[in-house]
Order: C-alpha cells, then structure tokens, then sequence
C-alpha cells in the first residue's frame, strides 16, 4: 500500500534517497526534453515551440490518471498524498508575477537548475535571482501577509468546486489536453518550424490509451454507490461495534481510531465517550477529507439512539471510508455497558463473563459497577434482550429515551 | 549534440516520475520549494532561528534538527535534479559553458534580465506557495482549485506581457 512514507515503509535514510532519485529523473527528463534552454522555453509565448506545454500537460495527464487508477484498485491511498491548498487571490496573483519572470528568464525554478547544470551561466543568473526573490519575499512579509493568507479555500479541487466526481473531471481534463494536443499539431497553431510537429501513429496510440483511462475512470466515478455491498454488511452486522469493544480500543490507545459523537453541542459537553469528537452529519465527511485520515482508519460513530449514527454510516462508506462503525444503541449502550455496568442476583455466565470484563473498563472510564442488584434494575438493550436475543438479521431499535436519561442524570451528579 | 528527445514521450516519464513522488513520498515534485529551505536556513543562521521559526513565510522551510539542509527532501530533490539534468547533457554532449540569448541582447544584458526575472519567480512562488513543479504538476495532477489558478495567470500573463519582451529572445 502507497504511499510508502506515510504507511511507515520508509525510514529518513530511505526518504533521502527516494528524494535523490526521483530529482534524478526529474532532472533527467527536463534535459532530455530540451527543457535547460532558455530560448526554447521561451518560445512557448510566441508559439513558437510548444515543447514546455506539451511536456507539462502530457505530465500532467499521466500522473493524473495514474494516480486515479492506482487508488482505485486500492495501491495507493490518495487521500493521504498532500493535496496543495488553495489560497485563490495569492495564487492568482503569485502565478501572472511568476509568469512575467518566466517570459523574461526563460527558465522555471526546475529548468533552471538543469540549464545551470549544463553550463549555462543565465542558468546560475536566475537561480540567484530567485534566491534574492525568495528573501524579499520574507524580508516584507509583514507587506504581503494580508494576500499571502486571503481567500483560503483549503484542500479544494476543481471536482469539489464544479460539484462532479472526481472521475468526471478527470475525463474533462484529459480531453482537453487531448484536444490541445491536436490542435498544436496542425500548421496554423505554429508561427515558425518545430521540431516535432506531426501526430504520429505512436502519438495516436498514446492518445488511445489515455481516452480510454480517462473515459473508464468517469464512468467509474459516475456508477452509483455500491449498494449491494453496504446492504451484504448491514445484513451480517458488520455495521456496528460493541460498547466494550469500542471501550478496548480507546484502552488499547488504537491510533487508528477516530470516535465522533454526532449529539447537540449541550448533550456534548454534557458527557461524551473520552476522546470523541463532535461533528453534526454535514461537516463530518469534509473534517474526515481535512484531516487527511486514511480511507482503511477505524471510525466509530455514535448519536443519542443508533438512527443518525446509521445514516452517517452509509454516508461514510458512500465517500470511501472503509472501516466505520457505530454504536447501535448509541450513548446509551455506553453507559449501560461500560460506565455503569450491573450484574443481577440471578444473572446467567455470559451476563457474569461479560460483567467481569466490564468492572475494568468502568474503572478505567471513571464509572462504577454494581452488582447484586435485582433483574428489573438491569437496561434492557439489544445486547440482553430476553426475548430477542441479539438473533442475527433481526435488528430491533431499542427503546432508549428515558433510561439514558436517568443513567445521564445520574452521571452528571457525580460530576463525572 | 543530440536531438531531444519526443516531448510527450518526456512528458509521460515526468508524469511516472511525480506518479513515483505520490507513490514514494505522499507529496509531489518540487524545485522552489528546495530554494526556499535554502534561504530560511540561511535566514536562519544570520538571525537567528527564532525569528525564522516566527514568520509564517519561513516557518515551514527550517529544517528543525537536521544536521543541515542537505538532509531535507526538497533540497536533496534539487540536487537529484541539478545531476540528473547533468549526466543527461553530459551524455548528450550538450554541456557546454554558454550564455543562452537571443539575438538582440548582449551576455550582460541577458544575465541581468535573468537575474531579474528570477527575483520575480521568487516572489511569484513564495506568493503562490510553489512554482511549475510544486503548483502546476504536483497540484495540477491532483486537480487542486489553487494549482490550476497558478497555470491559468501563469500563461495568461506570459502570454499577455510577450510582445514586451520580443527583443529579448528575437
């Protein structure tokens, strides 16, 4: 699973040299493309030479739908690779200066290395250039602050913002570079002779293969949610999470786990599962996007019964999250499970079993077990019910309200 | 000298180079970026580095407990990328010591011109968080909103300003 760095498959010495090598290629394709010349970079603005567009677009193409079906038979992990942030008026801004020095060095920050490396001495002359803009740069920052940091829209993509799967916008991208490449090709594009001007038969079957990933890919992101999967793993409960197993993992210290209580801000403060946090259902799927967690992260939701914490199930699973959970009887099945476990006079060894597992979890969360109390004393969930006993396929919505809220009540006094 | 090489067929490799970055690294190519670490820590060592670390604009260029800033990523991606374009020229017998000009301008001129199309680089990418490499490839490919702001006033300005600066590469 990739990327290597972020599943801790790579130590700092193997970062450094991945970072050695990769430059290499980087530095090695540039040159090979004619891309350390300053006068062949620089006409590109007078149509002149389209080498740089075509390099970076069929770049761009490539990593774009590599990325896309790598992630999509589950090789790598795309919402872990850093997405740059959008700052619009910064990068608006930042881009038409940037392209003002382009058109007059005729190098980029990359190409001028390679051109400097080739003995090319304005090569040396915009590196230190760029040094010397970087440093005014910090110098005044205290001047540029207030448009460095404007209109931030955080790790915001053009799917997200045409309000498209992101297969679509793949395909729409790639038929555009497809078509410009065309375009470049016929004679009217071009002032002055290129150097490769024609579309040739490799040319088509590069071009082939991309249409069809890119096709494949939006028809992918267009196929509706896998339903029948998410009804295969209701049907076998694989939905849901036990208080107490829940109770494990916080113990246990899983840092894979994410707990999110899905209640009103009051019933939050009030009391909540140590270390939840809360989210209503809107802002859950983007505070999950913001944080970057991996798709194959344990998420465990709970909501005051077990109805919103289900819905936000099948929204989760539907954005590709793979491992969510819920509590089935909510806060509810917390309480009566892990902070205030009780064992009756007459209780049968599972009830005991489970009980005896349950008066450390309770000490560990700051409750209390009791025991010896009467039958009639116990909260009845799915978990204990006499009558339907936890049979699978059956599910049954517990009649929680009044019981959670005598054991919340009690709770709070105790000021816990 | 060689001809160069198919720019789509270069093109593709970039494209399963920064493929690689993802895959590898879990972040993109980059080439300011390495500049940038370059000049904080060089901040760093006239200033102080409590100052540097203070300022948003430098902050995230320290490179905090290394031993020096040839063991950060973007730096040692730079080099990568300064012997990888030199063994390829080497092999290509294209290094060659020169000044790249267009007709119309002397070796002095060019390298003024050179020096301050840089600094206009420089700010431009500290300004938009990153250049071609860091914006333009690494975002573009990942479709980010800002990325693709950068290459669309990017071009447009070069576009726009060329007739300008037709002397310099006639």
């Amino acid at each position: 699973m990739m990327p290597l760095s972020e599943v801790g498959a790579l130590g700092p010495r193997g970062s450094l040299v991945a970072a050695l090598a990769i430059g290499f290629a980087f530095g090695w394709c540039l040159e090979r493309g004619g891309l350390g010349s300053a006068p062949k970079l620089a006409g590109q603005f007078y149509l002149a030479d389209l080498t740089v567009f075509k390099v970076m677009f069929s770049a761009l193409v490539t990593a774009m739908l590599g990325a896309f079906w790598l992630d999509a038979f589950g090789l790598l992990d795309l919402s872990l690779v850093y997405v740059p942030e959008t700052f619009v008026a910064p990068q608006a801004i930042g881009g038409a200066v940037f392209g003002a020095g382009f058109l007059i060095a005729g190098l980029c920050p990359g190409t001028s290395c390679v051109a400097a490396a080739a003995g090319r001495i304005d090569g040396l002359a915009v590196i230190a250039g760029m040094l010397g803009g970087v440093l005014l740069f910090n110098i005044g920052y205290s001047h540029f602050e207030g448009l460095y940091t404007a209109t931030p829209l955080g790790a915001n993509t053009l799917a997200d913002l045409a309000g498209v799967p992101r297969g679509v916008m793949i395909g729409i991208v790639t038929a555009m570079a497809l078509g410009a490449f065309v375009l470049t090709g016929r004679p009217f594009m071009m002032r002055r002779q290129a150097t490769h001007r024609n579309i040739g038969r490799r040319h088509r079957a590069f071009a082939g293969i991309a249409a069809a990933l890119a096709l494949a890919a939006a028809a992918l992101d267009l196929r509706t949610v896998d339903a029948e999967s998410l009804a295969a793993d209701i049907e076998h409960e694989r939905d849901h999470i036990s208080a107490p197993d829940l109770a494990q993992l916080i113990m246990d210290g899983d840092r894979a786990l994410r707990v999110f209580d899905l209640r009103s801000p009051a019933d939050f403060e009030r009391l909540h599962i140590p270390g939840a946090t809360r989210a209503t259902i809107e802002e859950l799927g983007d505070t999950l996007a913001r944080e970057r967690l991996p798709r194959d992260a344990t998420v465990v939701l709970y909501s005051e019964g077990g109805a919103h914490a289900a819905q936000a199930w099948v929204l989760l699973r539907m954005r590709g999250h793979r491992r969510v959970f819920f509590l089935r009887e909510g806060l509810f099945e917390w309480l009566a499970r892990v902070m205030e476990p009780r064992l009756a006079t007459d209780a049968t060894p599972r009830e005991r079993a489970e009980f005896a597992r349950a008066i450390e979890m309770s000490r560990f969360f700051g409750g209390s077990a009791r025991e010896g109390v009467s039958r009639s004393e116990i909260p009845i969930g799915y978990w204990n019910n006499p009558v339907d006993p936890d049979a699978s396929g059956s599910r049954r919505d517990a009649v929680t309200g009044a019981a959670a809220n005598q054991l919340v009540a009690r709770i709070r006094r105790r000021g816990c | 000298m060689k001809r160069y090489s198919d720019p789509y067929v270069v093109g593709m490799g970039i494209g399963l180079v920064l493929l690689a970055a993802y895959g590898i690294a879990g972040r993109g190519l980059g080439a300011s970026g390495g500049f940038a670490t370059v000049v904080a820590t060089g901040m760093a060592a006239v200033e102080g580095s409590e100052t540097v670390a203070a300022s948003p604009a430098t902050a995230a260029y320290l490179t905090n407990g290394l031993a020096s800033p040839l063991h950060d990523w973007l730096v040692l991606e730079l080099l990568g990328v300064v012997t990888g374009g030199f063994v390829s020229a080497w092999l290509a017998r294209r290094t060659m010591v020169s000044i790249e000009r267009g007709a119309g301008v002397s070796r002095w001129q060019r390298l003024i011109v050179a020096v301050a199309g840089g600094v206009l680089m420089g700010l431009g990418a500290k300004l938009a968080r990153g250049c071609t490499s860091g914006q333009a490839l690494t975002g573009g490919a990942l479709l980010a909103t800002g990325s693709w702001t950068f290459i669309a006033t990017c071009f447009a300005s070069g576009y726009v300003l060329s007739p300008l600066a037709r002397r310099l590469w006639r």
